[in-house]
């Protein structure tokens, strides 16, 4: 009985915490909604209303129903409500998306959302050329929010105790502090993102004029690609994605935004107060560096032996352009989806998943294994080999910089390669359950790859006609790597056992 | 803390870090693609 008590009381702490990142989140919808109202979409207004109602009722009975509960936070809370508030938004952001009918299914609907909270950027919607302004105002708006984070947001505006907001965001996939109070890392957070959404949109603006947009349709295109770039999401209005503006210029400054997008805001944080240096000695942007140039190389090799591509101008607007957007896991595409399939040959697809894998930066906007990890494991091996070839009875410690000087411990290379592996075991699975679907072996890797590491780019196999069963495990994929996997794994096993307890209490009477 | 002038350079330079890869990479692109 006090085993049960206990695990309603944790219940409704999570039940409390959760309903204010809810609350949040749901606050975020007015806007799309006046959106929608400024360009006379009123059906999309009345989704709106509908959508809000929804969420900011779920919002207050949850922390109506946690109200008396004891707001100290565990370590366990603080992940389980940061997995849990993400399932949860999943369903009441997908409203919207459901009513408007441009989703065969709420699973589709579902599954749109959670690509774009992770930042990932597959899509399911239909018609996209031809939706309404409000809805790809709240798509874009999803995907900016996912990549801040959630948590982040209601740390921010809403949630006043700070003694467990750190667990909470943890949680959330992030571990670094910026200053020592998380609200206040929340706010810097937020200010980053903010100062750059108002020169990437300004910049894209003009570009757009430039190329030929109109001024108003100009801004919006800048507003929504920026969100899209910063947050390595990959979303875009139109359904040619990047193809659809034909413009190197543009190109250009979503390259530079999105890789910019997908390092560590600690990093960020570092370089505008004046400390520049970190930008050349941090073991991630070393680490991104070189990968990236590695894999651009080897693609550019290979689409050059096929002779895919008439110019060195063009492979690099295809080749290059795509690879990067693979490795900051962003997903903007200058290529249709099935030309990878068609034109890249095996080994330029194998490069792109490997890139596409190993992903951006920790506590960043973007997926995959992290830099850092790489980097980690990396140093670990070399310090292996070298205790290996020198003197048993000498020590040497070894040192990598991450914000700061830090010493490489097993503990740290045993958690990064345990995370890599995780990711490694749930591409795997993906490629095999693509595989089983009926797809070529190599699509469902990049596929899978693409989900698992919150990239978006597709080589077809995600269309609204695909299996329901893969469509669930992208979305499982996709929660999971976001999350980084820990927080997930607490969340099951916190509703197992509060599952096993019930069950037990019952067969006992 | 964070002022407006260290906001404005640390756009510019990470912005500028950025292009000088960029630029490279190209570079790189068209060595290999010749």
């Amino acid at each position: 009985m006090r085993e049960q008590s206990k695990f309603i009381k944790d219940l409704k702490t999570v039940s409390y915490y959760s309903g204010y990142i809810i609350l949040g989140t749901s606050m975020l919808m007015p806007i799309p909604l006046l959106t929608s109202l400024l360009s006379a979409e009123y059906n999309v207004v009345l989704d709106f209303i509908i959508s809000i109602t929804i969420a900011l009722s779920t919002g207050f009975l949850m922390i109506i129903f946690g109200q008396r509960a004891s707001k100290k936070l565990e370590w366990k809370h603080g992940l389980i409500i940061a997995s849990l508030s993400w399932i949860i938004l999943m369903l009441l952001c997908a409203v919207p998306y459901y009513l408007s009918g441009n989703t065969n299914s709420f699973l589709d609907a579902a599954f749109d959302v959670m690509s774009g909270f992770t930042t990932t950027g597959l899509v399911l919607t239909q018609n996209l050329d031809h939706l309404s302004l409000g809805l790809n105002m709240w798509r874009h708006m999803l995907t900016f929010v996912g990549g801040q984070g959630m948590v982040v947001l209601a740390l921010t505006f809403l949630v006043k105790d700070t003694v467990g907001a750190y667990k909470m965001y943890v949680g959330e996939g992030k571990d670094i502090e910026l200053v020592p109070n998380v609200k206040n890392t929340a706010k810097i957070i937020w200010i980053i993102s903010m100062v750059y959404l108002l020169t990437g949109t300004i910049i894209l603006w003009i570009n757009g004029m430039v190329i030929g947009l109109k001024p108003g349709s100009s801004f919006f295109h800048g507003l929504f690609i920026f969100m899209s770039a910063w947050s390595t999401g990959g979303f875009a209005p139109m359904s040619q994605n990047m193809l659809y503006y034909h413009s190197f210029s543009y190109e250009l400054v979503t390259i530079i935004f999105f890789i910019i997008g997908s390092f560590n805001f600690g990093l960020h944080y570092a370089v505008w107060k004046g400390n520049k240096g970190e930008f050349i000695k941090n073991i991630e942007v070393q680490s991104f560096f070189i990968t990236a140039t590695l894999t651009s190389a080897l693609v550019v090799l290979s689409l050059n032996k096929l002779n895919v591509y008439p110019s060195a101008v063009a492979l690099f607007r295809k080749g290059v352009y795509n690879l990067l957007s693979a490795h900051t896991t962003t997903g903007f595409g200058t290529v249709y989806a099935r030309q990878f399939a068609l034109e890249w040959g095996d080994f330029g697809v194998l490069i792109m998943v490997i890139a596409m894998l190993i992903g951006g930066s920790a506590c960043s906007t973007a997926g995959g294994f992290k830099g850092l990890r790489v980097g980690v494991v990396f140093k670990g091996i070399i310090a292996d080999i070298r205790k290996m070839l020198g003197s048993e009875r000498r020590i040497k410690i070894y040192k990598f910089h991450y914000m700061k000087e830090q010493v490489l411990e097993d503990n740290m290379v045993k958690s990064a390669a345990f995370i890599i592996i995780c990711y490694i075991i749930l591409f795997t699975i993906g490629t095999a359950l693509g595989t089983y679907c009926g797809y070529p072996v190599l699509s469902a890797a990049f596929e899978a790859a693409s989900a698992s590491g919150n990239v978006g780019l597709s080589i077809g196999v995600t269309t609204p006609t695909m299996p329901s069963l893969l469509k669930v495990y992208y979305i499982i994929a996709m929660y999971l790597g976001r999350l980084e996997f820990v927080s997930v794994f607490v969340l099951i096993g916190f509703l197992f056992g509060g599952a096993k307890r019930l069950c037990l209490r019952y067969s006992r009477h | 803390m964070l002022n407006y002038k260290n906001i404005i350079k640390g756009v510019f330079s990470e912005i500028a870090y950025v292009g000088v890869f960029v630029v490279l990479l190209y570079a790189l692109n068209m060595v290999i693609a010749r």
